[in-house]
């Protein structure tokens, strides 16, 4: 009796494991992999799998990003251009200012934050389209970037004080910094949206804003919150792009924004809103690079990776909108 | 006596604000005086002329983007889906030495099969159009690089160059082309079933669907046209250039938008017109002709254009806003 | 007896723009009772609701709320809830990605209630806590729910109790109801009568608004029975008198405001025969079930019922707004097929809806092409449209309508309530039809439109054209058919012609209970 209550729970925590968002972007995730390793063995091997996580550092924190909006059912599609601008200030106060790094850095993403607040604004208390109105802070910061640089590029490697950039060449575990530094993020912030008043209060204005709004949640506040957090997040991942390479490049981050948003959708985030796990979103950018990576190694011609991007994106749209319509028990 | 005259004159401003395409006409003029004012020889026919003629370009996916915002949606495949018409179309002249007319119908059919594909998904799948059509941009880039495999494509067996280069008034067959499909266009818009159709479902598609029409019939519509109208601007570039290349049309559908902000198509749908869409476009262009004489920096230009598409959709929220004020 | 009040609502009067909504009503209920409220469409019984919930803030209205004797003035429903007032919403509105005890607790994730209002300041939600709490309190109240279920996957009787153990979680002395069992199978009732019984021996009073006389007889220890804004009276358990609280619920005198007809009655024009319209979001549930009638030439068929009835979702089914899922529509004796609302208008068919902001009109547009557009056909010349042919087609509309309004190119958004109205139903005209739907055609408007309304709709009649009418106004229902179809629950609960009908025998049907249909079809009624 006793027994079979404990293997019943044991049974239903590994039903509750395979039940979650997350499970359902893991299978396919495995499936891609399964099959393509079967055709091509190699597609396996540790060096292929070490560069594919090293580029996807960068996307999967900018897709962080851009799933708060997401979750509170709003996009932004200023991230790519967010963290170009990011990287760029840096770059500018050291080289040209002299500044110190740390400095730098927080002066950067202060002023990121300052574009996050004006979508915010733009959106929450404007109520422009969300959509147009990112598109406006995309081709404002997106142009601002250049403003910024005298020559074509900023260079780190050669600047005096700059430590950051040597650092990032160490690889620890056989991955690089940032990318230890991305788990840590990512396992952060699940903790964030999982356990903590905010994050749960985050989500339920994105299920049903009149339902949070009722039980005394201030909507206007969380929805600015989000965009501010969209940019914060950009911020990181052109700031730790810009260190990787060092050098500090104005087109950094074109383009990024939509595989964030592919990635989110990939990930199970609803583009209703209410739904989103940031380990979701990472599962979400691995699939989609893998998929990349994938129909490379079977022989698709690498050109088709943007198309399969699209493919990915709609299907997992659709899969959301059968999920969100699907009718409630009697 | 004097408050009635001032309140009159306020009414005055109050309709110049509330009509679009008088409002635009004022930034562009504005525009061009500053030009020659720093720029003397601005005023010269070649100046105007290769602004009007390089408008042309944005305006074809533009013209097709409007008819999209107008009935209430978005649509971000327009760049890519004009470069993949415009790929198959050289594609179709070099690798299948086809003679011009087919070429041309193939541009034309690939570019309404994308639209067509747009329409399905946000009309009968119930897709929201912005996630569809940057879907469908994602595909049609992937195609058109894979195509062209990367590399341009020439359509020298068509012998087009003599009519592009052929300088009618100054201008170019392309520019007339362009002012005929406006004209079109308007036409379209204002004068036939479709053009209330489409405005009504625009303005509330519950209201049209009460009044007895096929709201996802007409949006699918809309779709297919925006998708000729994409392909006409990439047939544009691949005429223009002699050559198709799969980095043409990146980022025009941000463009097209623009423009239609800028030319009076509220973002809500339901409301604008052909000749403001133009205007639209002629300011867009000008502007970043203007700006480019002036040695202004390039990148200075995107934070101008970005300023410019906000304070365009700011100002039509706000005129809508002054529209429901008045109303009561 | 004398057990005191727990809330009390002296002379609460809210005024609309032309409306008065509660006209000095007062309502109280006492310790640990069932209080059933209870009265027509219109009868300010929502507005109550809205002002005792904290929706409509203090100020916004005249009166006083008292609370165990001591005044309340909540201006927002937090403050409504931190008084004591529970409120469960007709409508179900939960958060769908969320577990059972976070939507619970949504409102107090600290738990503080719990902890007795010790503020803490953790950031941190605890689950295990959380859930613990939840499956005390649902326990209490005899719910029977897993904390820690999908919401997505719970039914629709689940997410409604959902919803009462959300509201019970904030420790209220009075729990207001708003018609809990509208979209519940009977057993689901069944089981919420259970808890609201339960609720009562614990001491919690209960507010139990219903449009449904059984329900009241069953389950409430008092009633009090609003029209019109107005208490009319109020009745102990042991006085409860079907015919009487009938009586009480209508009671109003037909004014001469209603013209007199006169229309020759032809032959039958339409005809629906088994229509049944599955449930948009509920699976294997039918939302209209099987319903049947017929319109002749020149009669007005009366749609009658309360509202959720079902009525505008027969005759949205019928324009092509809502898929059908079986059923067959008959135009003079010929079968036809309506998919969508434009196959409708071809088959001579138009509808006037309810919701004048969302399906009336183009706000954007002026009158005469809002009034145009349902039928270009008829002035296109080769698809082609002109503004003239425009403005003729609907001059003519224009002026028999008598719309007030400067000219033809107003803008629709500046003109009055009954005079959008008369554009709507202009638009419908314009199309033609044999057969016009008018669902709520004088709601919201003022009394000289809807004078000139009745006389439009003699007028159609007069000229042969089939008329099918909702109206949640009883006496105006009752003065503008021929002919009465019923309809309660999905169904059609009876059919009364002109001489039948009494505003009694029409609210016997009207309250009449349908038991949950099965998946097979067959169904058991019940008269009360």
């Amino acid at each position: 009796m006793n027994e079979q209550a404990v293997k019943g729970a044991g049974f239903s925590r590994l039903r509750s494991v395979f039940g979650t968002d997350e499970f359902g972007v893991f299978l396919p995730l495995v499936g891609i992999m399964v099959v393509t390793t079967l055709i091509r063995p190699d597609f396996l091997s540790v060096g292929n799998f070490s560069a594919m996580f090293t580029q996807l550092t960068f996307i999967a924190l900018t897709a962080l990003g851009a799933s708060f909006p997401l979750m509170v059912g709003q996009v932004d599609i200023s991230t790519g251009r967010v963290a170009g601008f990011a990287g760029i200030i840096m770059s500018a106060l050291v080289v040209d200012g002299g500044m110190n790094q740390w400095l730098a850095i927080l002066i950067a993403i202060a002023a990121c934050l300052v574009v996050g607040v004006i979508n915010g604004i733009l959106v929450v208390y404007f109520d422009i389209p969300d959509f147009v109105a990112t598109m406006g802070t995309l081709y404002m910061v997106g142009g601002a970037r250049y403003l910024f640089i005298k020559g074509y590029q900023f260079s780190l490697t050669t600047q005096e004080g700059f430590t950051l950039v040597a650092l990032f060449d160490n690889r620890y575990f056989g991955m690089p910094i940032y990318f230890w530094l991305m788990i840590v993020i990512f396992a952060i912030v699940f903790v964030v949206i999982k356990k903590t008043l905010w994050g749960r209060r985050l989500l339920a204005v994105g299920d049903n804003r009149e339902v949070a709004s009722l039980a005394g949640i201030n909507t206007n506040k969380v929805r600015m919150e989000a965009y501010i957090i969209s940019s914060f997040f950009a911020a990181i991942a052109g700031i730790l792009l810009t260190l990787d390479i060092g050098l500090g490049l104005p087109e950094t981050g074109d383009g990024w924004e939509f595989r964030a948003i592919a990635g989110c959708v990939v990930g199970g985030v609803s583009l209703a809103g209410g739904k989103g796990s940031p380990l979701g979103v990472l599962i979400g950018v691995t699939l989609v690079f893998v998929a990349e990576n994938a129909i490379i190694f079977l022989g698709c011609p690498a050109t088709m990776k943007v198309a399969v991007q699209g493919l990915l994106m709609a299907g997992a749209v659709l899969f959301d909108l059968y999920r969100q319509k699907r009718k409630i028990p009697a | 006596m004097n408050e009635k005259q001032k309140s009159k004159k306020s009414d005055v401003l109050l309709k110049v604000f509330l009509n679009p395409e008088i409002g635009i006409m004022i930034p562009i003029l504005l525009v061009c005086v500053i030009t020659t004012i720093l720029k003397p020889n601005f005023l010269t026919w070649s100046y105007i002329s290769s602004i009007l003629v390089g408008s042309v370009f944005i305006g074809a996916a533009t013209l097709g983007e409007c008819l999209i915002i107008m009935s209430g949606e978005i649509d971000l495949s327009v760049g890519m889906n004009g470069c993949l018409a415009g790929i198959m179309m050289a594609t179709a002249a070099s690798e299948w030495k086809l003679p011009l007319v087919p070429c041309i119908l193939i541009c034309l059919l690939s570019g309404a099969l994308v639209g067509l594909l747009n329409g399905f998904c946000v009309c009968h799948l119930g897709l929201s159009s912005w996630i569809t059509t940057l879907a469908t941009q994602f595909i049609c880039q992937g195609l058109a690089v894979t195509v062209s495999q990367g590399a341009p494509i020439s359509i020298m067996s068509l012998n087009t160059g003599a009519f592009v280069r052929a300088k009618p008034l100054g201008l170019s067959w392309l520019f007339f082309i362009f002012i005929a499909l406006i004209i079109l266009l308007d036409i379209l818009i204002r004068r036939t079933r479709y053009g209330f159709y489409l405005r009504s479902v625009g303005g509330n598609q519950d209201a049209s669907m009460m009044a007895g029409l096929n709201a996802k019939r007409i949006k699918l519509t809309a779709f297919v046209l925006a998708g000729l109208f994409a392909a006409v601007s990439g047939m544009f570039d691949t005429l223009n250039a002699g050559a198709m290349n799969a980095a043409f049309g990146g980022g025009r559908e941000f463009r097209a938008i623009i423009c239609c902000a800028v030319g009076g198509i509220s973002m809500a749908g339901g409301a604008g017109s052909a000749f403001g869409v133009a205007l639209g476009v002629l300011l867009f262009h000008t502007l970043w002709y203007c700006l480019r004489i002036l040695d202004v920096n390039t990148n200075l230009q995107l934070v101008l254009i970005g300023l410019i598409l906000v304070l365009s959709v700011i100002m039509d929220t706000q005129r809508k806003r002054l529209e429901a004020r008045k109303m009561v | 007896m004398e057990r005191g009040y727990v809330l009390e609502a002296i002379d609460i009067t809210k005024r609309f723009p032309g409306v008065l909504a509660n006209d000095a009503v007062c309502l109280n209920v006492q310790y640990g009772e069932v209080l059933g409220l209870i009265g027509e469409n219109g009868a300010g019984k929502s507005t109550l609701l809205k002002i005792l919930n904290g929706i409509y803030p203090h100020g916004s209205y005249e009166g006083k709320l008292l609370l165990e004797g001591r005044e309340v003035t909540p201006t927002c429903t937090m403050d409504a809830m931190k008084e004591g007032v529970g409120y469960v919403p007709q409508e179900t509105n939960v958060l769908k990605n969320f577990s059972v005890a976070e939507n619970i607790y949504m409102s107090d994730l600290r738990l503080e209630k719990l902890h007795g209002d010790k503020q803490s300041k953790t950031p941190f939600v605890n689950f295990k806590e959380m859930y613990q709490a939840c499956e005390t309190l649902l326990k209490e109240n005899k719910i029977d729910l897993n904390p820690r279920a999908d919401v997505r996957k719970l039914s629709v009787g689940q997410q409604q109790m959902l919803m009462i153990a959300r509201a019970l979680a904030t420790k209220p002395k009075v729990l207001i109801l708003d018609e809990p069992t509208t979209s519940l199978s009977s057993s689901d009732v069944e089981r919420l009568f259970e808890v609201v019984r339960n609720l009562k021996e614990n001491g919690t009073s209960v507010i139990f608004v219903t449009h449904k006389l059984d329900e009241i007889l069953e389950l409430t220890d008092r009633v009090t029975i609003l029209r019109d804004g107005k208490n009319i009276s109020t009745f102990e358990k042991k006085e409860y008198d079907t015919a009487k609280i009938i009586a009480d619920m209508i009671g109003r005198e037909i004014s001469d405001m209603y013209p007199e007809r006169e229309n020759k009655i032809g032959e039958e024009v339409f005809r629906v025969e088994d229509l049944t319209v599955e449930h948009p979001y509920i699976a294997n549930r039918d939302l209209i079930h099987k319903v049947s009638f017929s319109v002749r030439a020149g009669e007005v068929v009366g749609l009658g019922g309360l509202v959720g009835a079902g009525r505008s979702e027969v005759c949205s089914a019928i324009y092509g707004m809502m898929p059908v899922k079986s059923g067959k529509i008959f135009l003079n004796g010929k079968e036809i097929q309506i998919k969508s609302s434009e196959d409708a208008v071809r088959n001579g068919i138009s509808m006037v809806s309810e919701d004048r902001k969302r399906y009336g009109l183009n706000f954007r547009w002026d009158i005469q092409k809002n009034i145009a557009i349902s039928n270009l056909k008829a002035i296109s010349k080769a698809n082609f449209v002109s503004d003239k042919s425009i403005a003729d087609r609907a001059k003519s509309y224009f002026d028999d309508l008598r719309v007030k309004a400067p000219s033809l190119n107003t803008r629709v958004a500046t003109l009055s309530g009954g005079n959008q109205q008369k554009v709507v139903i202009a638009r419908a005209l314009n199309t033609e039809p044999k057969v016009i739907i008018l669902d709520e055609p004088t709601k919201g408007i003022d009394v000289g439109s809807k004078n000139e309304i009745y006389q439009l709709i003699n007028d159609l009649a007069a000229k042969g054209v089939a008329i099918i009418m909702i109206s949640s106004e009883l006496p105006e229902l009752m003065a503008m058919s021929d002919r009465f179809v019923i309809m309660a629950e999905g169904h059609v609960a009876g059919e009364l012609t002109k001489e039948e009908a009494r505003e009694a025998s029409i609210m016997h049907l009207a309250t009449k209970t349908f038991k949950n249909v099965s998946k097979s079809g067959k169904e058991e009624t019940k008269d009360e």
